[in-house]
């Protein structure tokens, strides 16, 4: 139920007195389109000409001009990935009508160039100057439209293609203002209806809310699903192992054999573990000169501890093998810091240091390690937050409204992909591009 | 024409188990019906094994104190929950025996070839327990409805006294006898010279034990919540003899009484259930072997007009099952006694280390001796557990065969084998043999 | 600007039942502008637990499927007990509902409830109102039942109402649950549920009111199709629509026969003497 100030911001009387209501996003559904409406592929880069040849063959309308004939626009993809001098960046000026032509829910995706790649300071300046466009785009961007910014280091064919994929779907609706980095690792799934199709994903704190959203993501879209998570909540468990055919496992994610636990679970039950999902956590919040041992400890424990611990097996000879995925559940707090959250935003920042290190050591096995930072998320844990704190975090953020657990799942389900082998070491928020840690 | 022959005889695989935790009666579960219960355990069991929309060969299950529109209970619960509806089932009843006897059908119709794979399990609630009419309503009813014309029926309701509608509380109570399971108990204990700190002692190692192996998180794969409750709260942890002896006397009479509440098992309520398989069928579903159901043997005494113990059948069915597996009583790595009574475990092993006894009724040279203690009941029984009458035995089953795998592991170069025996109402005893 | 009555504890549906038979439905046009809150709900366990043994839903901590509309039922009774409410209380009936589960909800959830009236339309029969019960569990709607009543009248022939789904897959679906409801099954339901309205209750009360028996709760029969469906239904995400036809007269044999599709369900509740429609089922997720 909406409280009294939702009611009051979205009676008929609020919309007259010109209180931003929130636009219903698009979410994914399988066998949909990728994107509703023509999508407008523009710019000078490399990818024009497969972007356009891929989207085509996706079956949706390419655009050729932003000229007023045309109809209402899906989505515009700008490739100046080539642009090496701040004066290319003009181009960009001549999609303004294009934007302003996007349908509800509409879509822009920047690709360029990893500007960490590059040396002449003219070339790495253009390049930077691309993310503060697309930021700034998102905060402008109205009635659930989209801003996201794809980095390509090397021939990033691959990987251009999955992360233009994911930012023109339903998948990424609450993702907004976003950067991601692609490499020139190979990779595509074989079936895009079901692309974890034989692929076997461990997720942790599966019981409820979140964790329970991704089990049924990942098998919606053909993982067979380990949900773990804590004896207590076995009850709870057991209903979601159930609900998407796959097996329950009770265990305490902080346990010394935690790890070794799962890795034996899945490989005797199900032959090895392909994916694995990090989401078990807790908050235990206090101000940090009252907080006491118990809360600091718990907190970092679930949260980071175990992590480090259970990776040991999970990333150890009979662990996640080659093309194997880990994703790890970080928070806005762990980027922007939170009043009164000292010890979750040191876990959840923990994680992210976690994230890029792992990472590295794991890629030369095929393995990628990526992190999302949910936002406001609707969910029993954000209930517990004080209302005008909630309302405003709520709020705060280019697309004015929370997001739904289905959409962190969605995100995770994209970078679990076999097709999501260029995307290793990111950490993509899932915040609908909030104003804090921006 | 085409020759049928006998296939040869398999060994039944325990895969694992699932129970709801056991609460003390008219408690956290005094709303849920058996069929509540066993349905929640068998989805707790689906969940773990991931057995969503599978097909069984069978789930043999029952409940002791069952209402008459619970005749179908076992079907009726596999009908609620995630298996495939095209899973047949049926109900068995053997008393506390229950359980254990639905394991040990569904294990003889794997080795036989019969079924592939099966669930066995139990449930029992003495909060919902039926209450009958008194026997003299039932007759005034049934004969009003046999009657014809309304005269007729006023007349066979006329024929009703004040005394008729006070209804029938199902009590625990031998009808032969007209004596409590305690007061059969008590005889017994008396008979043995079971002290009183005997069985506080053991008491107190029941609960010592099941709070042990939670704490080492020994029933994560064992348990599911339900209804808010995580553990099974007759567990006292710090349940200690000298508490325990403070306790009044409940059972039997006069100062050397020796039965109490904290040496018995409450009324409870519970369901258990239980996952065997042909080696094939759990090689096609990636599932390994916990322990093997090796054999079962089931004894029944005259406690009315001969001179045994209510509980005392499994000194008989133990014995009988040794001799056909060519095994002493001593050739086991865990003992799983159920502890109806704290009374009825040291009673059994008097029996089994006395000579006299030994010879004369049960027809043995020498007595079949001691047993370590430290393998008896290692992670808690009944009297910690509680006791919801036909779930104890599915608990037990799954139970022991984890305690083998996990001893198995430790010790991979030999056979271990554990013993389980249950004494059960109307003066039977079931027992078994597992091993790993 | 909607007004919002919060209220402390549950209605005294008994009062609102006795001023509703004093009350004469105005020719009202609009409907209140209300919406009737109660928060932090808890579930009895008691009822629940009487709710789950009459309907034959299997009790876990997880509340059944059609649970919630008997929390928001007796709010429902507030805003239909209005003055400016423009339908009668007694004598609207009950033909159409929508429950859309978008979060399981369990037994220890506390639970906030709010309904409010909307779409007031014209129907063939007279008109429709839709009342809009929606509980919130940690600030999510979780789940949002959609009655929609029939207050006969003046005729609309140009109206259109809602129609249920063609029945042509249930063609090859010979048989189903068949339960009987005796002659006690209104006042039992009643108990539970809190809906004393006097055409479930007795006879003697129904005729006055254009019935020859007491006739079961919508909301019992269809509880009994969910109860006999959900264990094949996921836990969220789904949509359970029911048609009211023909009321189902105390005492009678019913029958549920349904076709399960692909990501959906469509079930016909009917009488298995007479061969009455009494409801259609939709399960879509």
């Amino acid at each position: 139920m909406p409280d009294l100030f939702t009611t009051l911001i979205t009676s008929p009387l609020a919309k007259k007195a010109g209180v931003p209501q929130p636009t219903r996003l698009r979410r994914y559904e399988p066998g949909g389109p990728l994107c509703e409406g023509p999508v407008l592929v523009a710019g000078t880069g490399p990818y024009v000409a497969p972007l356009r040849q891929w989207l085509g063959a996706a079956g949706l309308a390419l655009a050729e001009t932003s000229d007023a004939a045309t109809d209402r626009l899906g989505a515009v993809v700008v490739d100046l990935s080539d642009a090496t001098d701040p004066g290319q960046l003009g181009l960009l000026k001549s999609l303004a009508p294009a934007v302003k032509k996007l349908r509800t829910n509409g879509r822009v995706v920047v690709v360029g160039t990893d500007p960490a790649t590059l040396e002449d300071p003219a070339h790495v300046a253009t390049q930077r100057a691309l993310e503060g466009f697309v930021r700034s785009l998102g905060k402008e961007l109205r009635a659930g439209a989209t801003a996201n910014h794809v980095l390509v280091g090397g021939e990033a064919s691959d990987g251009l293609r999955s992360a233009v994929g994911f930012f023109l779907s339903g998948r990424s609706a609450y993702v907004d203002g976003q950067v991601v980095r692609v490499d020139a690792t190979r990779g595509g799934n074989p079936n895009e209806e079901r692309p974890l199709d034989g692929k076997v994903a461990v997720v942790t704190g599966a019981a409820r809310g979140i964790g329970a959203e991704i089990a049924r993501v990942l098998a919606r879209d053909g993982a067979t699903v380990i949900a773990v998570d804590v004896p207590a909540a076995g009850e709870a468990l057991a209903r979601v192992a159930n609900e998407v055919h796959g097996t329950a496992l009770l265990l305490d994610v902080t346990a010394p054999e935690a790890g070794a636990a799962i890795v034996e679970h899945a490989r005797s039950r199900h032959g090895g573990i392909d994916i694995v999902v990090h989401n078990a956590g807790i908050t235990r919040d206090k101000l940090f000169v009252n907080m006491d041992d118990s809360r600091w400890d718990s907190v970092m424990d679930v949260n980071l501890r175990s992590i480090l611990r259970m990776n040991e097996a999970l990333l150890g000879p009979d662990g996640l093998g080659g093309g194997g995925r880990m994703v790890c559940l970080s928070s806005m707090a762990g980027i922007a810091g939170n009043r009164g959250q000292t010890n979750y935003a040191a876990s959840k920042a923990g994680v992210i240091g976690l994230v890029t290190a792992t990472a590295e050591d794991v890629t030369e096995r095929s393995i990628t390690v990526n992190g999302v930072a949910p936002g406001f998320i609707e969910t029993e844990m954000t209930a517990r937050i004080p209302f005008a704190t909630r309302e405003i975090g709520r709020r705060m953020n280019s697309l004015q409204q929370g997001g739904t657990p289905r959409d962190v799942a969605e995100t995770i389900a994209w970078l679990v992909q076999p097709g999501s082998a260029a995307v290793n070491g990111q950490v993509v928020r899932v915040c609908g591009q909030s104003m804090l840690g921006a | 024409m085409p020759q049928t022959s006998p296939r040869p005889v398999r060994r039944a695989a325990i895969l694992g188990g699932n129970r709801i935790p056991f609460a003390r009666a008219h408690g956290a579960y005094a709303r849920a019906s058996n069929q509540d219960m066993l349905t929640a355990t068998l989805d707790g069991l689906v969940a773990r094994f991931g057995l969503a929309g599978e097909r069984m060969g069978e789930v043999v299950a029952g409940a002791v104190l069952k209402h008459s529109r619970d005749f179908n209970l076992t079907r009726e619960s596999v009908l609620g929950s995630q298996l495939d509806p095209h899973t047949p089932a049926y109900d068995v009843q053997q008393a506390c025996g229950t359980g254990l006897e639905a394991a040990i059908l569904v294990a003889n119709k794997i080795a036989l070839g019969q079924v592939e794979a099966g669930i066995a399990g139990g449930t029992d609630t003495a909060s919902d327990a039926p209450i009958a009419v008194s026997e003299g309503l039932r007759q005034t009813l049934l004969a009003a409805n046999r009657a014809k014309t309304l005269p007729d029926r006023l007349k066979a309701l006329a024929s009703l006294r004040p005394a008729d509608l006070v209804p029938a509380i199902p009590q625990n109570v031998e009808p032969r006898t007209g004596l409590s399971m305690g007061e059969h108990m008590a005889l017994t204990a008396e008979e043995w010279g079971v002290t009183r700190a005997e069985q506080d002692e053991l008491a107190a190692a029941s609960h010592r034990h099941l709070a042990a192996a939670y704490d080492r998180g020994f029933f994560d794969d064992l348990v599911t919540p339900y209804l808010g409750v995580t553990r099974d709260n007759n567990l006292r942890p710090d349940s200690t003899v000298e508490q325990l002896g403070k306790l009044r006397t409940v059972f039997g009479r006069g100062p050397d009484a020796t039965m109490t509440a904290g040496n018995s098992t409450p009324l409870t309520d519970g369901a258990s259930a239980v996952l065997l398989a042909s080696e094939e069928w759990a090689a096609e579903h990636r599932l390994s072997p916990l322990a093997w159901f090796v054999d079962a043997e089931t004894a029944a005494v005259d406690y009315v007009h001969g001179h045994e113990g209510l509980l005392m059948a499994p000194a008989y069915a133990v014995p009988r099952l040794l001799a056909r597996n060519g095994l002493t009583l001593q050739d086991f790595d865990f003992y799983e006694i159920h502890e109806a009574f704290a009374a009825t475990v040291l009673a059994l092993l008097k029996a089994w280390e006395d000579p006299r006894f030994s010879k004369e009724r049960l027809g043995l040279d020498a007595p079949l001796g001691s047993i370590d203690r430290a393998r008896l009941n290692v992670t808690g029984s009944s009297l910690a557990t509680g006791h919801p009458f036909a779930a104890t035995g599915g608990r037990i089953v799954a139970t022991l065969a984890k305690l083998l795998h996990e001893k198995k592991q430790q010790d991979p170069g030999r056979t271990v084998r554990g013993l389980i025996s249950i004494c059960a109402a109307g003066g039977q005893g079931v027992t078994a043999i597992l091993e790993a | 600007m909607t007004r919002e009555l919060v209220l402390e504890g549950p209605p005294d549906l008994r009062r609102i039942y006795a001023t509703a038979a004093l009350k004469r439905a105005a020719g009202h046009d609009g409907l209140p502008d209300l919406r009737v809150v109660r928060r932090g709900v808890t579930v009895d366990p008691d009822n629940l637990a009487r709710y789950a043994r009459a309907c034959q839903f299997t009790l876990s901590e997880r509340l059944p499927l059609p649970y919630p509309h008997l929390l928001g039922f007796p709010l429902q009774m507030v805003v239909m007990s209005q003055h400016d409410f423009p339908f009668p209380l007694v004598g609207s009936i009950h033909v159409e509902n929508v429950i859309t589960v978008s979060k399981p909800l369990t037994l220890a959830d506390p639970l906030d409830v709010a309904v409010h009236a909307e779409n007031l339309r014209l129907h063939p029969k007279g008109r429709q109102v839709d009342l809009v019960t929606e509980v919130s569990s940690g600030d999510q709607t979780a789940w949002r039942g959609v009655s929609t009543y029939l207050a006969r009248g003046a005729e609309h022939p140009e109206a259109v109402a809602s129609e249920p789904p063609t029945l042509d897959a249930l063609e090859s679906v010979r048989s189903g649950p068949t339960w009987r409801f005796g002659e006690r099954t209104g006042r039992m339901f009643a108990g539970i549920g809190g809906d004393w309205n006097p055409i479930h209750v007795h006879p003697i009360l129904a005729k006055p009111l254009g019935f020859p028996t007491a006739i079961a709760h919508g909301m019992y029969s269809y509880s009994r199709c969910v109860a006999a469906l959900q264990p094949r239904l996921p836990q969220s995400g789904v949509t359970s629509h029911v048609w009211f036809r023909k009321p189902i007269r105390l005492p009678s044999t019913v029958r549920l026969r349904t076709a399960f599709e692909h990501h959906r369900m469509l079930s016909l509740l009917e009488g298995v003497k007479r061969d009455l429609d009494h409801a259609v089922l939709e399960h879509t997720w």
